[in-house]
């Protein structure tokens, strides 16, 4: 017997067999925790945003239009999830440390990366995690999701060219970032 | 090929690669143009370099929170059609009939309650050990590593008794501690729900000149003035004195201080 697609587990599971949802949760709970891992930093934080995703697909189950795609349609309610969640972080974020995050970075960074050491991943974590939440979301999707671009574009609702302009300046943003963080200079 | 297409193929190497003419004509421009070159050799390293940023595995509270998910939603589904299928009846003899049974099985079932007081003592019994189960559930889900669960041991709290000092003692923790505003909030209200224990009013007040979020500093402030609470009036001026308070904060702990004198 043949395996049942994302798409079709989730058209019943719309149609009120919810058990499919278990299957769903077994298939894409890593993926998504990775991914809120990567935007966010912490993996208990992740957790609970993974658990919202899945509650919010059973909440708006009747929303998926089967033959519509599983995987875009769950990281559209993923990358929601993730604004909300950034929203009320702002509230509380002090204002100065919030615009010290959003300076523009070093726009012509040249790094040597070849020798990457455990100190300067845990710079890229940290320089990857001041990135804006856009570019950090398009990053993640391409670099850790490894989706293909034609489904990043429909998860983001925009042209796969524009989502490779978006990873290229997404990534341009992050070397400069790490350049300021470890102090290095443009070589 | 230009420098803006350029850029566009290599974003499409990093995540699928090229195919042989594409790949050549992107080589051909970057041997062509030094500046593309040099970003290509730095973007190409950085992305190979994020391979070695880790990630972490969900802990099992993501499952037990999922399966939690599940079962209380089929809770949700069955109560909801043992109530369709419990529906009163409509017609006029029957509700009579039905509310007639049920005043005589109330009746019966009253009687045979309150002549057994031995299961008075029973009941009485299974209360306390309610009690001392609730206590724990709250303590251990107070401690959890998910803010979520945390949130749920707070809200468990406020459904206990207010005399709880062990459990007043982690709600004062997880106001002082707790790394989610939420959470902090969330134990703040449940903390006002006894303003009359000291050990509470100190924990609050301890609170005003630490917490570091506006939202709980204005919520914290306004305990103070409903309360009428004078002891809180250090910790506010020490407040005051902070160089870098929101300005909405500011302007709160002005009138509060003003309503004081």
């Amino acid at each position: 017997m043949t395996e049942r697609t994302d798409d079709e587990l989730m058209a019943e599971v719309s149609g009120g067999l919810v058990d499919g949802l278990t299957q769903l949760f077994e298939r894409h709970h890593r993926a998504l925790h990775r991914f809120f891992s990567h935007l966010t930093g912490s993996a208990s934080t992740a957790e609970d945003l993974t658990q919202e995703v899945f509650f919010r697909m059973l909440k708006f189950r009747e929303t998926f239009q089967s033959g519509g795609k599983f995987t875009p349609w769950m990281y559209q309610i993923a990358r929601n999830v993730h604004f909300d969640h950034c929203r009320k972080r702002t509230i509380e974020m002090p204002v100065a440390e919030e615009r010290k995050l959003w300076e523009p970075a070093d726009p012509s960074p040249q790094q040597d990366w070849t020798m990457m050491r455990a100190a300067d991943v845990a710079t890229l974590r940290r320089a990857f995690l001041r990135l804006p939440a856009a570019q950090r979301e398009v990053l993640v999707l391409a670099r850790y999701q490894e989706l293909p671009y034609d489904e990043i574009a429909r998860v983001m609702g925009c042209e796969p060219g524009t989502v490779k302009s978006r990873v290229f300046r997404a990534m341009k943003e992050l070397s400069g970032l790490f350049v300021r963080l470890s102090g290095r200079r443009a070589s | 090929m230009n420098c803006d297409a350029a850029k566009e193929r290599m974003s499409e190497r990093w995540l699928h690669g090229l195919d042989e003419s594409r790949r050549i004509e992107l080589e051909t421009h970057l041997a062509a143009c030094p500046s593309c070159r040099e970003e290509s050799t730095a973007l190409n390293a950085l992305w190979q370099a994020m391979e070695d940023v880790p990630t972490e595995e969900p802990g099992r509270q993501l499952r037990a929170g999922f399966e939690w998910m599940m079962q209380a939603y089929r809770m949700g589904v069955a109560e909801s059609s043992v109530r369709k299928r419990i529906a009163a009846p409509r017609q006029p003899l029957w509700q009579l009939a039905v509310a007639s049974l049920t005043l005589v099985f109330g009746l019966v079932a009253g009687h045979l309650y309150t002549a057994r007081t031995q299961d008075q003592a029973t009941i009485a019994q299974l209360g306390v050990e309610m009690k001392t189960m609730k206590h724990l559930v709250t303590l251990s889900l107070l401690r959890q590593e998910s803010a979520g669960d945390r949130l749920r041991g707070v809200s468990f709290s406020e459904s206990m008794s207010a005399t709880d000092d062990e459990v007043l003692s982690a709600l004062v923790r997880a106001l002082s501690n707790d790394p989610n505003v939420n959470v902090r909030l969330a134990a703040f209200d449940a903390l006002t729900r006894n303003p009359a224990s000291p050990s509470v009013r100190k924990g609050i007040r301890d609170a005003i000149t630490y917490q570091e979020s506006p939202l709980l500093q204005i919520a914290l402030i306004d305990w103070a003035v409903n309360n009428k609470d004078r002891g809180a009036m250090d910790p506010l001026r020490q407040l005051e004195r902070q160089p870098e308070l929101h300005p909405a904060v500011r302007v709160r702990l002005r009138e509060a201080i003003r309503s004081f004198q």
